[in-house]
């Protein structure tokens, strides 16, 4: 009997040794010290991080037997992580109450890999900074298959920011929807929202007090539906465009992406007081495209970017398609269209621009910069672009931008952060990416979307798109919305449209016949139709 | 004991004769559902998730799981029979459980039936498995509150599971219990369980399931759509009920006798032949053979086949014209075999639907061998619409190996890294992307090599793409040989053939093939050429051939008739050109011509460009668009009045400013 109860001891002490050995931390004092930062996937170093982020799990790309990281936060204990595999992944509630105690301070990581001969060697320190300022907390967004000639749509979902989780706001349910796109919240308000359907169930969705509203608003002389729409402050306006894109793809060795150019675009206001909507000839004409409205942020004006219509006959016309950053003055009291001013003609410096967003000051403009177009996610040669509109200067930001597609840039409401959508990982899925916009106006560096699997990106094949920053959970039943969206609309009037033979109004028909004729032959593609984003 | 030991002989042979059919018979089975994305099966919590988005989403992940073994068809044939054997099995301890042995009818026939329906690839037998399976359990236990219990919890779990394939297990409890009425009673069970039933896809409809009402209530069961399908769900529902009614009565006596044992068999193997029959598809069965042959590079058995071929489909044509590419014998000897269907039989034109997506990997083979990567590419990109396959996981990651896109080919490379049966390729690409050495001689490592294409456009999206390769690369002697059999099967091509004699020694030929020859021949009778200028060093037996040929052929003036008088003495090949002999003027299509001179047109060759836009005008004036281009062409080149008379007359000839607002009209405005 003893000698079994001695038996048992002795496998508990080898057990405890082994545990022991298994977890043992390296010795700061004795690593060997590695003259060069490490590898880490995501890249999380040197940049300014949120203090409500998700722990910023990584992995070691540094070979060896095993890995350890110490996080040394400027106040408060430091914290030992053991990386099995290389792989980090921090406790949620340890890592809460760091950021909590270091608003405003900084993190310091130490990263140590053991090498075969079991001495440890230490990298130089990253060091990130924890910012004062939250970011928003939730993320809405529409996940759908980077195939760009029949994309499927997966739906559009949200993310909570402070943690890893994620669910469906509005999905295809499977038999039921056909598409869906441009969400967009009025004020970060995730009760108050709005999204637009495609195909089956065509309509405008309004999500607002409680309750879902279907809009039609095509009619004579608009036969296209809204696209990327965006709430006046008062939350009883909205700019949208209805436009319509050409797209192909080229037969040219190198292309992975389709080429797309907005063929046509006109700006329109959508009242949800009166169901009406306004427009003027300065906006809605054959010579201009306009497209990508948003609001000031005192509502005074819209901004938008313009380019004039061209032919398109031939791959090389595509170049010719640059935008430039209009604005136009709109008052919601009286519903009067001012006249549209030009605020950087970005086409003589042979750029074009997307996406513009007024800062909550009012004193930047963020946007994007490209050679051609308005589908920047296709464009390498897109970047993060600030425009300040007190000293009329813009610059890239370089600090967030990469060599490869960067779309879709939106502000946090307090304006310290922006988020945007890059393809710098891989070349084809667009991924969300946050930065850090300090007080003096400058960018920070951006970092991926942190998730609770490190290696979650290596396999992701999918794309995130229409990355909305917003202020708390859409609690919104899924059922409900997609019910409600197979309601009949309601019909949106258009009391006093321009007198002009618009390009999306009552020639769409031709347009649209003639330019899948042309596309076709010309580009040995069959071009299709497609309202908004590609 | 003698029924039983009969009955599990019966299924011994159920299981044989399963074997023989998936073998023989259905053996498509296995290789195409292989081939497609119907048996892509990854070990990663991802794509578990995306199946629990659906019920009975579980059931087809095992499915899945299941069908990637058959990446051995020897493997796949024997879990079909295994699978078909199982539910014989389960299906027949459920009736022992009901009442006494059933007769051998009732034991066989539904998996006989559900042998003959799993040609269709569904997931029918291992829901009716599992459905079989809880219900078994379900008759061990005691009749009354406790079966009942069980029910209540097993039928949502099983919806969960199954999704429309519950409703099978339901409706045996439900007829179950009735039957017991004598033995438990029970009213309100037998009201309310249908209720409780029908509630749960509802309220999944409701709470759970990002579905639709349909989805919800039977996916992925579906209705039954042809008499075997329909003479199964018959079988499952009645069979069960019949057994226990006819439990010690006279009638189950006689069906234990020798002749009704014998009468059963005899009836159970005709219905068993009839159903066999009905779902038998030779079509599909002969495609998986092309499939295989072309799989193996057996090209002479490809070959062999399409010459048995009774009625080629066009896509049989193509891996014939591929084999025959491959045998170096494409434009010596095309016309030795069917080429009922124009181009196609070269490369299809792949549309969105998916029933085309579903062919989309075999005109990806063919551009990924011609080097035309980035199609290659784009075909197999397109058919991850229907999910991915193993074969166009494959080929996106080589295709971005190839083109250089190192991060995104890992990204896929590290899903195929993810499934049973293709780590090596995962390994080989991958060991390709860490290897600076194999990266940079890629041709080595067995990858095609990426060729130069100018990009253009044309209103036949595969002749231009042919010709965009040619262009990029003369020495594409693939492409050049397609090219110029397509300009053979297009027939109003056969000019450019003549236009592009140089294209012959700059792919490599040291002769021009017998087709070639013989199109030529046919060509220059009608257009008064001189054969020996037209054709370096062309076979005079072939001429004198032609030269009969036409004679003959003009002895007809009924083209029906001709062609029915001139197969015999002189085959497909001159039977192909028998219009040549008809046509009263140049036969080239002026589209042709059009498109080769928007080729140089894009090129900023102007010259050349023109010199084609006038053979399309010479051939039809009236075309407006060669006006259009002309104008295009010649304002390139400064010569702006005549750009504008060549606008001018494009307009007068159709083209109005005010309804073309994408047209040239604004380039004339401005000029």
């Amino acid at each position: 009997m003893m000698a079994h109860r001695s038996g048992i001891r002795q496998l508990w002490l080898i057990f405890a040794l082994l545990a022991y050995a298994c977890n043992r931390m390296p010795d700061p004092d004795t690593a060997r010290p590695a003259a060069r930062l490490p590898h880490i996937d995501p890249d999380y170093a040197s940049i300014t991080i949120p203090p409500n982020i998700a722990p910023l799990n990584f992995r070691i790309q540094e070979n060896g037997r095993n890995h350890a990281v110490r996080i040394t936060p400027s106040t408060g204990e430091a914290m030992w992580i053991r990386a099995r595999r290389g792989t980090v992944r921090l406790d949620p509630a340890g890592w809460r109450r760091m950021l909590a105690a270091n608003r405003g301070q900084q993190l310091a990581y130490d990263i140590f890999v053991q090498d075969d001969e079991g001495n440890w060697k230490q990298y130089e320190r990253i060091v990130n900074r924890v910012a004062d300022e939250p970011i928003d907390p939730y993320i809405a967004f529409r996940q759908l298959v980077p195939n760009p000639l029949m994309s499927t749509i997966r739906g559009i979902y949200q993310r909570h920011l402070e943690s890893f989780e994620r669910e469906a706001i509005l999905t295809l349910r499977t038999g039921t929807l056909d598409c869906m796109n441009c969400h967009t919240f009025h004020n970060y308000d995730p009760d108050r929202f709005l999204f637009h359907v495609r195909g089956r169930h065509a309509g405008m969705m309004l999500v607002m007090d409680g309750e879902a509203r279907k809009i039609e608003t095509r009619q004579d002389p608009m036969f296209r539906p809204l696209a990327y729409a965006s709430w006046h402050p008062d939350g009883n306006h909205i700019a949208a465009t209805i436009n319509m894109y050409a797209s192909h793809f080229q037969a040219g060795p190198h292309q992975v992406h389709f080429q797309a150019v907005e063929k046509r675009g006109d700006l329109v206001v959508y009242s949800v007081e009166t169901n009406q909507i306004s427009s003027t000839e300065a906006v809605f004409g054959q010579e201009y495209i306009e497209t990508h409205p948003c609001w000031s942020h005192d509502g005074r004006y819209i901004y938008y970017v313009r380019c004039k219509d061209r032919p398109l006959v031939s791959h090389e016309d595509m170049d010719a398609f640059k935008f430039d950053l209009m604005r136009v003055p709109f008052c919601t009291d009286t519903g009067q269209w001012g006249t549209p001013e030009m605020v950087v003609e970005y086409s003589c410096l042979g750029k074009s621009c997307a996406f513009p967003r007024p800062s909550a000051c009012g004193r930047y403009i963020l946007h994007i910069l490209v050679d051609r177009g308005t589908y920047p996610i296709h464009r390498t040669s897109s970047n993060l672009h600030l425009l300040d509109l007190e000293t009329g200067e813009h610059t890239r930001l370089d600090a967030a931008s990469s060599d490869l597609a960067e779309s879709y840039p939106r502000w946090s409401s307090n304006g310290r952060w922006f988020s945007f959508v890059s393809t710098r990982r891989d070349g084809m899925s667009a991924l969300p990416y946050f930065a850090y916009f300090d007080t003096a106006g400058h960018a920070h560096k951006a970092f991926l979307l942190p998730q609770e699997d490190p290696a979650f990106y290596d396999t992701f094949t999918d794309t995130y798109n229409v990355l909305e920053l917003i202020g708390g959970k859409v609690d919104k039943d899924a059922f409900r919305l997609a019910r409600a969206v197979q309601q009949p609309a309601r019909q949106a009037s258009f009391p006093d449209p321009p007198q002009v033979d618009a390009y999306t109004g009552a020639t769409w028909r031709q347009v649209w016949t003639e330019m899948q004729q042309l596309l076709e032959q010309e580009r040995g593609q069959p071009a299709r139709e497609e309202t908004d984003t590609p | 004991m003698s029924h039983h030991r009969s009955h599990w002989t019966a299924l011994g042979l159920l299981f044989v004769g399963s074997l023989a059919v998936y073998h023989w018979l259905f053996d498509y089975v296995v290789i195409l559902q292989y081939a497609g994305p119907d048996s892509f099966f990854l070990f990663s919590r991802r794509f578990l998730e995306q199946w629990l988005e659906f019920p009975g989403g579980l059931l087809v992940y095992a499915g899945r799981f299941v069908r990637q073994f058959y990446h051995f068809r020897w493997l796949g044939t024997a879990i079909n029979a295994a699978t078909i054997t199982v539910f014989g099995a389960l299906w027949y301890l459920s009736l022992r459980r009901l009442a006494q042995a059933p007769g051998i009818l009732l034991t066989l026939l539904p998996g006989v039936l559900l042998m003959a329906l799993q040609g269709d690839g569904s997931d029918r037998a291992h829901g009716l498995i599992l459905a079989c399976l809880a219900f078994l359990g379900y008759l061990y236990l005691p009749a009354g509150w406790p079966r009942r219990l069980c029910a209540l919890v097993a039928t949502p779990l099983l919806y969960v599971v199954l999704g429309g394939y519950f409703w099978i297990f339901a409706i045996w409890v439900l007829l179950t219990d009735l039957l017991d009425w004598r033995t438990a009673p029970g009213l309100t069970f037998r009201l309310l369980y249908p209720v409780y039933s029908v509630g749960i896809p509802l309220l999944a409809y409701r709470w759970i399931y990002p579905v639709s009402l349909d989805v919800a209530w039977l996916h992925p069961a579906s209705v039954p759509s042809s008499p075997v399908e329909a003479a199964l769900a018959s079988c499952l529902i009645v069979f069960p009920v019949a057994h226990r009614l006819l439990a010690g009565t006279r009638a189950q006596a006689l069906l234990h006798t020798r002749a009704g044992r014998h009468t059963q068999l005899a009836l159970t193997g005709a219905l068993a032949a009839l159903a066999l029959a009905a779902s038998y598809d030779a079509g599909t069965n002969r495609f998986s053979r092309y499939h295989r042959l072309v799989e193996q590079r057996r090209w002479d058995a490809v070959l062999e086949l399409y010459r048995a071929d009774p009625s080629p489909s066009s896509m049989a044509q193509l891996f014939a014209n591929h084999a025959l590419y491959n045998r170096g014998e494409l434009l010596d000897r095309m016309f030795e075999y069917p080429q009922h269907w124009g181009t196609e039989g070269l490369i299809h034109a792949i549309d969105m639907d998916p029933e085309s997506l579903r062919l989309a990997m075999y005109n990806s083979d063919l551009y990924y061998a011609m080097g035309q990567i980035s199609k290659a590419y784009r075909l197999a990109l397109n058919q991850t619409n229907l999910g991915y396959s193993y074969a166009n996981l494959e080929r996106i990651a080589a295709c971005h190996v190839i083109t250089g896109n190192h991060r995104l080919a890992a990204k896929y490379v590290r899903q195929l890294g993810q499934t049973l049966f293709h780590r090596e390729t995962a390994r080989r690409l991958a060991g390709l992307l860490t290897d600076d050495a194999t990266l940079a001689d890629l041709e080595a490592a067995g990858l095609p090599r990426q060729r130069d294409t100018v990009p253009l456009g044309g209103s036949r999206r595969e002749f231009a793409t042919l010709i965009g390769l040619v262009e990029g690369d003369p020495g594409n002697h693939m492409a050049f040989t397609y090219l110029t059999a397509w300009h053979l099967l297009d027939k109003t091509s056969v000019p450019l053939i003549a236009a592009n004699m140089e294209g012959f020694r700059s792919a490599g030929y040291r002769r021009i093939p017998v087709h070639g020859q013989e199109a030529l021949a046919m060509y220059a009778g009608r257009t008064g050429q001189q054969l020996d200028e037209l054709i370096p060093g062309y076979d005079p037996s072939i001429q004198s051939r032609v030269a009969a040929f036409v004679r003959a052929a003009q002895q007809h003036s009924d083209p029906d008739h001709a062609r029915r008088a001139l197969q015999e003495p002189f085959g497909s090949t001159f039977m192909y050109y028998l219009w040549l002999t008809r046509t009263p003027q140049n036969p080239a299509n002026p589209a042709d011509w059009l498109l080769l001179g928007k080729v140089y047109h894009a090129k900023q060759q102007y010259d050349p460009a023109l010199r084609f836009f006038r053979q399309a005008l010479r051939q039809t004036p009236s075309l407006a668009e060669a006006h259009m281009w002309m104008g295009s062409a010649l304002a390139a080149r400064g010569d702006t009045a005549a750009a504008l008379a060549a606008y001018e007359r494009a307009i007068a000839l159709g083209i109005s400013p005010d309804e073309r607002p994408l047209d040239f009209s604004r380039q004339q405005r401005t000029q």
